[in-house]
């Protein structure tokens, strides 16, 4: 199991293996060309009846969120896409704390989806219809939905949080 | 705006097993008291003699005293920051250097004019574990004095290396020097990084940092301590000689109840001074400032105030990563000294002179987004870095002005290898400022016109953004320049 601790404004993603700590390892080396497959491309929720309609802010400079609605897409969610410059009013105004905050932001069924949350995940979130504000995936972790590269994965979480601002993981990518 | 729960995050987080990583560590108010601790002259200096700078530098991990515990740093010779090295245009420069690392590693020699072929500033050099080279170069004799320095450049590790610690200062000396009011100033450096470490001093895994906003730690050191001492004559003169060397972080400098008068930028002198509230350094960047010991006599703090270099559409940011964003930050704290010598500030620097019209405009456009080679990357025309391909080719002993378009949604420092260059507009509108640079911002959704003249060396090089997670992410391109 792994946690994410926010200290001083920054989260950290630590690892239960927290040996691995130590060991940096290279990034980004080599640049082949080769097709890019997702790991995010196979439905995993096909029993999901809820809500198909979501609305995605994003700013029109953001090169990533395109990426994530076309995943949205592919899972069946209908896409409002919305470019808006004003990013952080918007985030203001769905009282999404700072230190969740990602890229774009996707209202659906009254929910805040901040990020790229893997779209499954939103579906098994929905079906559940809990007391919460919404789910968030902090930051722009590379490998994501949308973020994909072709040689990094950095593990994520993806947190629930309600209007206290108050935090919980709802599910964790340590290898995927 | 609601607030985060920090209990929260902290309960959950003791939970688990990777629990306090920083915990510890950030009990030292770093943002608060100033502590100031000992001396800032910290550094192993070199300098040449008879015309010769020699040396032996081994890159090495090592336990270094971060915060008053020990952390397990990479190190040119044990150090963080690395021995300062100093000489005289004309000398020449002999590094005897060994790879200790556990990963291949270079050396780049950060805004030297110098070969960027062989063993000199040649970021292909590819030295792995175990493996020694000799670098072996000399500074022309025409080399501006300044302030320039030397990290690991080779790509993929660049930002892993330099967040490691590995960077250090390499000092010109010349004309700058010689003028009175600066050389009887009391000199002092100015080397600020950023660490970010577990409880037991190891180095945080690059798969936990923000690569896309570019990493950052919580621990800011200005010469590897957490707000050391400077003195300041009273009535004399301070000469604070400024290098970030963080992967990412920027600093906006300023200094309680004092102006700055900048005399120099990355490629050395100014014409003339010129007085600043605040001094806004990007990755890669250096200034030299002079300031007045005319106020009241005591402690001021020299503080790194809150800048937004953009990421999430968000007020101040909200990034993993980014810390304290909201409030000043102590760097280091000044003291007065007795009465020095009374020195005022000087009014002509250098003579620096416009370049000529270019022969060649070309334009150059910044920002991330998904390319079909390797996803997810930072680019520069479209393109994530290739190795094997040549993106610019220029023709020796030409000018040339390259257009920097910022079309993302974080600010990038664009630097060129080997080479000064000019500024001449920023959004269109002309820069009065005569100044050598060698690291320029583009903030995002901005546009930066520089002219660039090809001279003396020929060879291939590269030319990148200093946010150095972006530059590993593919945010750099080849230039040749051809004889
Ligand atoms: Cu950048």
């Amino acid at each position: 199991m792994a946690i994410a601790s926010v200290i001083g404004g920054a989260i950290y993603l630590t690892s239960a293996q927290g040996k691995s700590i130590s060991n940096n390892t290279a990034i980004a080396q080599d640049t082949n060309t080769a097709t890019l497959t997702s790991v995010w491309d196979k439905e995993t929720e096909p029993a999901y009846s809820g809500t198909t309609e979501m609305t995605v802010y994003r700013s029109p400079s953001c090169g990533c969120c395109g990426g994530w609605i076309e995943h949205a897409k592919q899972h069946g969610f209908k896409v409002k896409d919305i470019k808006t410059e004003d990013m952080a009013a918007l985030k203001q105004k769905y009282k999404l704390p700072t230190e969740l905050a990602s890229c774009h932001t996707t209202i659906i069924d009254g929910y805040v989806m901040e990020g790229h949350i893997p779209v499954d995940d939103i579906k098994r979130f929905l079906s559940e219809k809990p007391e919460l504000a919404g789910l968030t995936v902090p930051g722009m972790p590379i490998g994501t939905p949308g973020m994909e590269a072709r040689n990094i994965k950095q593990p994520f979480q993806v947190l629930s949080f309600n209007d206290r601002g108050e935090v919980e993981i709802f599910k964790e990518y340590q290898s995927y | 705006m609601v607030k985060i729960n920090r209990r929260q995050f902290i309960a959950l987080g003791a939970a688990g097993v990777g629990t306090a990583l920083i915990g510890n560590w950030l009990r030292q108010d770093i943002s608060s008291q100033p502590l100031a601790s000992s001396s800032a002259n910290v550094f192993d200096v070199y300098q040449s003699s008879d015309g010769l700078l020699e040396l032996d530098i081994i890159a090495k991990e090592n336990p270094v005293n971060l915060t008053g515990r020990q952390a397990y740093l990479l190190t040119y010779n044990g150090q963080v920051p690395a021995p300062r090295l100093e000489a005289n245009p004309g000398d020449k420069i002999r590094i005897h250097f060994a790879n200790n690392l556990s990963q291949p590693t270079n050396i780049h020699y950060h805004g030297l004019h110098i070969p960027i072929m062989g063993n000199a500033d040649n970021v292909f050099l590819h030295i792995k574990p175990g493996e020694k080279l000799t670098y072996e170069f000399q500074i022309p004799s025409n080399h501006p004095a300044g302030i320039f320095w030397y990290h690991p450049h080779l790509h993929g590790l660049v930002a892993e290396q330099l967040f490691g610690g590995l960077a250090g200062l390499f000092i010109v000396r010349g004309d700058l020097d010689e003028i009175p009011e600066v050389k009887a100033a009391k000199e002092e450096f100015l080397v600020l990084q950023d660490f970010a470490v577990d409880n037991n001093g190891r180095l945080i895994n690059s798969a936990h940092m923000s690569l896309m906003m570019g990493r950052e730690g919580d621990i800011i050191t200005a010469n590897g301590q957490v707000n050391p001492s400077l003195s300041l004559p009273e009535q004399g003169l301070l000469r604070l000689r400024i290098l970030n060397a963080s992967t990412s972080r920027f600093y906006r400098l300023a200094l309680e109840d004092h102006s700055f008068y900048q005399i120099a930028t990355d490629g050395g002198a100014l014409n003339e001074p010129i007085e600043v509230n605040e001094l806004l350094l990007t990755p890669g960047q250096r200034a030299e400032v002079l300031i007045k010991g005319d106020k009241e006599p005591r402690q001021y703090r020299l503080l790194n105030l809150p800048y937004d270099r953009g990421g999430m559409g968000m007020m101040g940011g909200g990034m993993m990563g980014r810390n304290n964003r909201d409030e000043p930050i102590v760097l280091a704290t000044i003291n007065y000294e007795a009465p020095g010598q009374s020195l005022s500030i000087p009014t002509q620097l250098a003579s620096i002179t416009a370049l000529p019209e270019p022969q060649t405009v070309r334009s150059f456009e910044l920002n991330h987004g998904m390319n079909p080679a390797v996803g997810m990357a930072f680019l520069i025309n479209g393109e994530a870095y290739n190795h094997d391909r040549l993106d610019t080719q220029v023709q020796l002993d030409t000018v040339e002005d390259w257009e920097i378009t910022n079309t993302g949604m974080m600010d990038h420092p664009f630097h060129v290898h080997g080479l000064a260059f000019q500024v001449i507009s920023r959004n269109g509108q002309p820069e009065s400022l005569l100044a050598w640079r060698d690291t320029v911002l583009v903030p995002r959704g901005e546009t930066v016109r520089i002219r660039i003249p090809f001279r003396d060396f020929a060879g291939k090089t590269v030319y990148h953004c200093h946010v150095l997670d972006h530059e590993d992410l593919g945010m750099m391109g080849n230039l040749m320049i051809n004889a």
